[in-house]
């Protein structure tokens, strides 16, 4: 298996896209366009098994041959999704603390910490137990 | 004076004035908001002294019994029963398995329970539960496309096997009311017992037990303008008798040696340990804020708002209903086209509306209706058409950020 990453976009890249945000609005419309820069995964990948527990919407993750892949049905997520992906990529240190700080930089952090059901937490919690 | 546009009734909630921002609050089907007068009787019951019930005979355990005692008269009142057929509970969830384990009984190897397809968990699990513990058979009552329940095949599929029947008075996900007589009906005519959830009901019907002709009828004090931990089991007195406790200690018991234990009399047989005191208070203060309003304007400020409400939603091209049943009560459910529910919620609650998003704890009616879930609007006395307003001005911002 060798497939390209489902982003190609680094923390940088996306923490320019949102430098000219002055509302939460234009954050959110930021974080919608973020959404599609995320392509699609394999659609055999987004089984049962492969959904991650503690979502409202669904997400799946794929992880194999060090690559990770991650898919939601609801855009919002997907587009945080983005964020995590840039976040495991950088490998500095762990993907949690990556997503925190870049979250906390966009301004999306206020926002997003309150709606603990958005699952997020739960997928970091996945990808932690990976590497 | 009571409209679309000023409720009398907002004045009473602390929690929806003071505030610079507009909020609109649209999820009382997860937990009204409390009047001012029940957080001062709550207060002033700690104040005065507060003791234990049924217990010392001293004056802080008399007012505390007293005052207990007279909230469990209330409550009946509320429903059209007696003060022994009401049991405290710590809230509907509480109430349906202190009922799935104190009628096991009941039930055999090969027996039916019946539930509908639109219960939500708490009045379906412990259900499914007993009926694994019994070996007998858990069956549903499907549920037609505009979310109304199938009766007729209730009515064809419903034998003698059958022992409890467990339904919702009205759905907490589409707001469909059930059709309880006849229910009760179905149910006697096959020596079962029907349990009624009534945890979406107690809030917007005029509630009356002899009426339903229901065995029991189970609510909780936070949707009703009361605080979070006191609910209502109320049982007929043939129907506690055959409840068999399952919770052990505290006043319930009458006798205790090594060799055996009695109990209690009913109502006190059913309630173990130390009862949450200030919570019946506080929902009996509850009942008297809501009495002081003729039920009859009350109700009828809620059906023109909710229909407001509707009108709203059906005529925006982007709203998809889910379920339309033939009597809605208290709640509408729906989706946007195109944007996930919870992709809707996290925006609403960005420009302060407040509604709830997902499967509203009824897993299998939301696979039948609506799989990615939906999102809910539900109203309280204190809503008006402001609210609604506010919440169709928002659906019009997020289909705006998503048709991008």
């Amino acid at each position: 298996m060798n497939k390209a990453p489902q982003v190609d976009l680094s923390i940088e890249q996306i923490e320019q896209r949102f430098a000219n945000c002055s509302s939460w609005e234009e954050r959110y419309r930021q974080l919608l366009l973020l959404s599609k820069a995320l392509s699609p995964m394999d659609s055999q990948y987004q089984t049962e098994e492969n959904l991650v527990q503690g979502c409202e919407s669904d997400v799946w993750l794929y992880y194999a041959n060090e690559q990770l892949f991650i898919n939601s049905n609801a855009k919002i997520i997907k587009g945080l999704l983005v964020i995590v992906l840039a976040s495991f990529v950088q490998q500095t240190e762990s993907t949690q603390t990556i997503f925190s700080q870049t979250l906390e930089k966009l301004g999306l952090a206020h926002h997003l910490s309150e709606s603990r059901n958005n699952g997020i937490t739960a997928i970091l919690q996945k990808i932690a137990t990976l590497s | 004076m009571t409209s679309l546009k000023h409720t009398r009734y907002r004045q009473f909630f602390p929690s929806l004035n003071g505030t610079n921002q507009p909020f609109a609050y649209l999820d009382s089907a997860a937990s009204t908001q409390v009047p001012e007068v029940v957080l001062k009787d709550i207060e002033q019951y700690y104040r005065q002294g507060h003791a234990n019930v049924h217990r010392a005979s001293h004056s802080f355990a008399r007012h505390a019994t007293n005052a207990f005692e007279l909230a469990r008269k209330t409550l009946a009142e509320f429903i059209g029963a007696k003060a022994q057929n009401i049991i405290w509970t710590s809230g509907t969830t509480q109430a349906a398995n202190l009922l799935a384990d104190g009628l096991a009984h009941l039930v055999d190897e090969g027996d039916e329970i019946w539930v509908s397809e639109l219960e939500h968990h708490s009045n379906l699990v412990p259900w499914q539960q007993l009926a694994f513990k019994r070996k007998a058979k858990l069956k549903v009552i499907p549920v037609l496309d505009n979310g109304d329940i199938d009766l007729a095949y209730l009515r064809q599929q419903l034998s003698d096997k059958c022992k409890i029947i467990a339904v919702a008075h009205v759905s907490n996900s589409i707001g469909a009311m059930q059709p309880i007589p006849e229910l009760s009906r179905l149910a006697h005519q096959h020596c079962a017992k029907i349990v009624v959830d009534g945890a979406q009901a107690v809030a917007h019907l005029d509630i009356d037990v002899n009426r339903l002709a229901c065995d029991y009828y189970l609510f909780s004090g936070h949707k009703l303008y009361g605080p979070t931990g006191i609910g209502v089991l109320y049982g007929s007195e043939e129907a506690l008798e055959l409840l068999e406790p399952s919770v052990f200690g505290g006043e319930m018991i009458s006798k205790v040696s090594f060799e055996t234990s009695t109990w209690n009399s009913l109502p006190y047989r059913l309630e173990a340990g130390t009862p949450n005191i200030a919570g019946a208070i506080g929902l009996a203060s509850a009942i008297k804020f809501l009495a002081q309003f003729p039920i009859k304007e009350r109700l009828s400020h809620e059906r023109q708002l909710l229909a407001y409400a509707l009108q709203q939603l059906k005529q925006h091209p982007k709203v998809e209903l889910v379920g339309e049943p033939m009597m809605r009560v208290g709640l509408i459910a729906f989706n946007l086209r195109g944007v996930h529910p919870q992709d809707a919620a996290t925006l609403f609650d960005q420009y302060n509306v407040a509604l709830r998003c997902g499967h509203h704890c009824a897993m299998p009616l939301s696979s039948r209706l609506s799989p990615e879930g939906s999102i809910r609007l539900s109203i309280g006395l204190y809503n008006n058409q402001q609210d609604i307003d506010q919440a169709i001005e928002v659906i019009d911002k997020i289909m705006e950020l998503f048709d991008e």
